[in-house]
């Protein structure tokens, strides 16, 4: 059926009716930013999937978009990326939103999880879990340091439900961007699962974990 | 210190009574181990005294340990070193359900082999068979992360390792295999059983003497009592089923990510320490203010596309046709406007004129006297209005009155010079002012 519309102009596949019915959305959420997974929105991946050259031309057309479909520990989604670094012609900062310190960090730390519960089927994330991390992680003294501005035996209720705050904003855009799936709702102890997409974290920040020595002596050279 | 006790008991080196004494060399033993301060012994025996120890009914001064102390022992010993790890699923279950040729005839063997009282203890079995497997399961998950944290050429190493734990993993997933096999078998079986017993009862012959009644009805008692028992661990294997299909599911996807793994394993285990290590310096160059977090700028900002299309929902409008307005608008009288303004000239006129008489009629009276008529005449005369005449000379009345002047007032009529006024002229005569 995809292969009707083979030119490069030619956009007859939203004429077709299951293109029609979920068109809406599924361009909603591809330009929010939204990585749209097998299994968190299977109708709407299957129809990008169906007409995947459709939509890809659409958007590398109408957008200057590139629409990527990723694999990564037997779970497939699709996104919207830029064609290259400097955004193309996509300077317009109305077009692209950056990820705040707090969130990559966060991100960095929910994509480290992700490995470390990587032989459980469910990666689900309690902030108790979060706390231990803080607490008693590999880096609980940066993780302290950053959260709290200093290190202390004790740290008050107060600065706990302040920490709760940050890292519950964070995954909340986690959320928009298809990175996590929350459970419980607003009111409950944050509680999520890391969905196999925050492996787009990894490729964000490719060049740097592709050679991450490299990277350490940039920085370090930085530095001094 | 109750661990120490329980093992010095069974080994012998103690009785099942002792004293203080040897409990003070338990604590000094323990503290010795741990390197920890020897506790006050008073202290401890009063906390454990009644739950864990009680005093010696017939030697004072001397302990034993309870029952409760001595189960919980065993029970962290069984978790601990839980016998059913080298057993299989498959033997236990064999062993406590199965159903040999005639040994079920009434249903009093029933009850012995299966009643609730009697298999209580079966039931425990396998569940604690079930747990020694989940143990496993979650160990052998440790064994897998720590393959993902090691480096690359330790990692190499552990595979060899690692195939022996996956082995023992295939061989419980078959074990589990035949278990199940067995237990439907049993489950089978039973329900043959309990089928019999029923049959026995609706092909008794309906009774007619006191001894066929009392028959009949212990058949009836007798299948359901059977039913009752089959119904009980039928329940008893779904729980199981549930606990069974849960291993079984982690074995495979376990399975699945291990074969995954040897495809790309270097590959994975170097993301993971990079990640881990990026982690560490996005930590490093970040500096935290009270609400915000920032980075060192050598630190990376990086984005991702985010064009949301808003949609705007219009207010409420309404639609309707306007309706059409009853009124008649009229057009602008012009004629009518003029004589308005006309008249509100001659209005303002006159005001203007009013007062300025008065002003002279005040000034007028200060200096010498006015005659009345004469004074209005003389108004008349130079205004030709005997509107203006008469309030001036009702004002300067009032004013006169108010101020104190002298007013005469004489009954003679007096005609104003003005003919044209002719029935006014009477009632001016009435009011003819004095001189003053």
């Amino acid at each position: 059926m995809e292969n009707e519309f083979k030119t490069d102009k030619d956009y007859g596949f939203l004429k077709e009716e299951i293109v029609e019915k979920y068109f809406s959305d599924i361009n909603f959420y591809l330009l929010s930013g939204k990585h749209m997974g097998m299994l968190e929105s299977y109708s709407l991946f299957a129809v990008i999937d169906d007409y995947y050259e459709n939509f890809r031309l659409f958007y590398l057309n109408l957008y200057k978009l590139e629409l990527v479909k990723a694999t990564f520990d037997m779970d497939s989604w699709f996104y919207l990326d830029f064609f290259d670094e400097g955004h193309g012609k996509l300077s317009d900062p109305s077009r692209f939103l950056t990820l705040t310190a707090f969130q990559t960090i966060t991100g960095l730390m929910l994509f480290d999880m992700y490995y470390t519960g990587y032989f459980q089927k469910n990666k689900i994330v309690t902030w108790s879990d979060i706390r231990q991390t803080i607490l008693e992680g590999d880096h609980w003294e940066s993780f302290q340091k950053l959260l709290f501005g200093t290190l202390r035996e004790h740290y008050t209720d107060q600065e706990w439900n302040s920490a709760e705050r940050k890292f519950r904003d964070a995954v909340q855009r986690f959320e928009k961007l298809g990175w996590v799936v929350k459970k419980g709702n607003q009111a409950q102890e944050l509680n999520f699962e890391i969905r196999s997409s925050i492996f787009r974290l990894g490729e964000i920040y490719g060049n740097e974990l592709n050679d991450i020595d490299k990277f350490v002596q940039y920085m370090k050279k930085e530095e001094a | 210190m109750i661990f120490l006790l329980y093992e010095k008991i069974s080994t012998g080196e103690l009785d099942s009574s002792f004293s203080t004494v040897d409990i003070k060399n338990a604590l000094i033993e323990i503290s010795n181990i741990n390197h920890i301060e020897i506790p006050q012994t008073e202290r401890i025996i009063k906390s454990l005294l009644n739950y864990f120890l009680r005093h010696h009914p017939d030697q004072p001064g001397e302990y034993h340990l309870t029952d409760f102390a001595e189960s919980l022992v065993e029970m962290l010993n069984r978790k601990l070193n839980n016998p059913y790890k080298s057993l299989k699923l498959k033997e236990s279950f064999e062993k406590y359900f199965s159903i040999r040729h005639n040994e079920i005839s009434s249903a009093d063997d029933m009850e012995t082999k299966f009643g609730k009282e009697f298999i209580e203890g079966h039931k425990n079995i396998i569940r604690h068979h079930l747990d020694a497997l989940d143990e496993e399961m979650q160990e052998a998950y440790l064994k897998l992360r720590d393959i993902l944290h090691a480096e690359e050429t330790d990692a190499t190493k552990m595979v060899s390792n690692f195939a022996l734990t996956f082995k023992k993993f295939g061989e419980r997933a078959e074990d589990i295999n035949h278990a199940i096999a067995q237990k439907d078998r049993f489950l089978r079986d039973l329900r043959r059983i309990t089928d019999n017993f029923y049959n026995d009862y609706t092909s008794f012959p309906i009774p007619l003497t006191e001894q066929g009644r009392s028959e009949s009805e212990k058949l009836a008692k007798d299948w359901r009592r059977c039913a009752e028992i089959y119904q009980e661990i039928e329940f008893f294997f779904t729980t199981i089923d549930k606990k069974i299909a849960n291993i079984n599911r982690q074995i495979y996807y376990a399975s699945g990510k291990l074969t995954e793994l040897q495809e790309n394993f270097s590959a994975r285990a170097k993301m993971k320490l990079a990640v881990k290590l990026l982690l560490k310096l996005s930590l490093d160059y970040a500096r935290g203010s009270r609400d915000e977090v920032i980075f060192d700028k050598r630190f990376p900002i990086r984005g991702h596309v985010h064009e949301p299309q808003r949609f705007f929902t219009p207010g409420r409008h309404e639609f309707l046709p306007e309706r059409e307005s009853n009124v008649i608008e009229q057009d602008d009288d012009a004629e009518y406007a003029e004589e308005v303004a006309r008249e509100l000239d001659i209005e303002l006129d006159r005001d203007e004129k009013i007062q300025h008489w008065i002003e002279f009629g005040k000034e007028l009276i200060t200096q010498e006297s006015i005659t009345m008529s004469s004074f209005m005449d003389q108004i008349m005369k130079s205004e030709n209005d005997l509107i203006i005449a008469y309030k001036v000379a009702s004002e300067i009345m009032e004013y006169a009155n108010e101020n104190g002047f002298d007013i005469t007032i004489e009954q003679n009529l007096v005609k104003l010079s003005n003919e044209e006024i002719y029935l006014w002229k009477t009632n001016l005569k009435q009011i003819k002012t004095t001189d003053f």
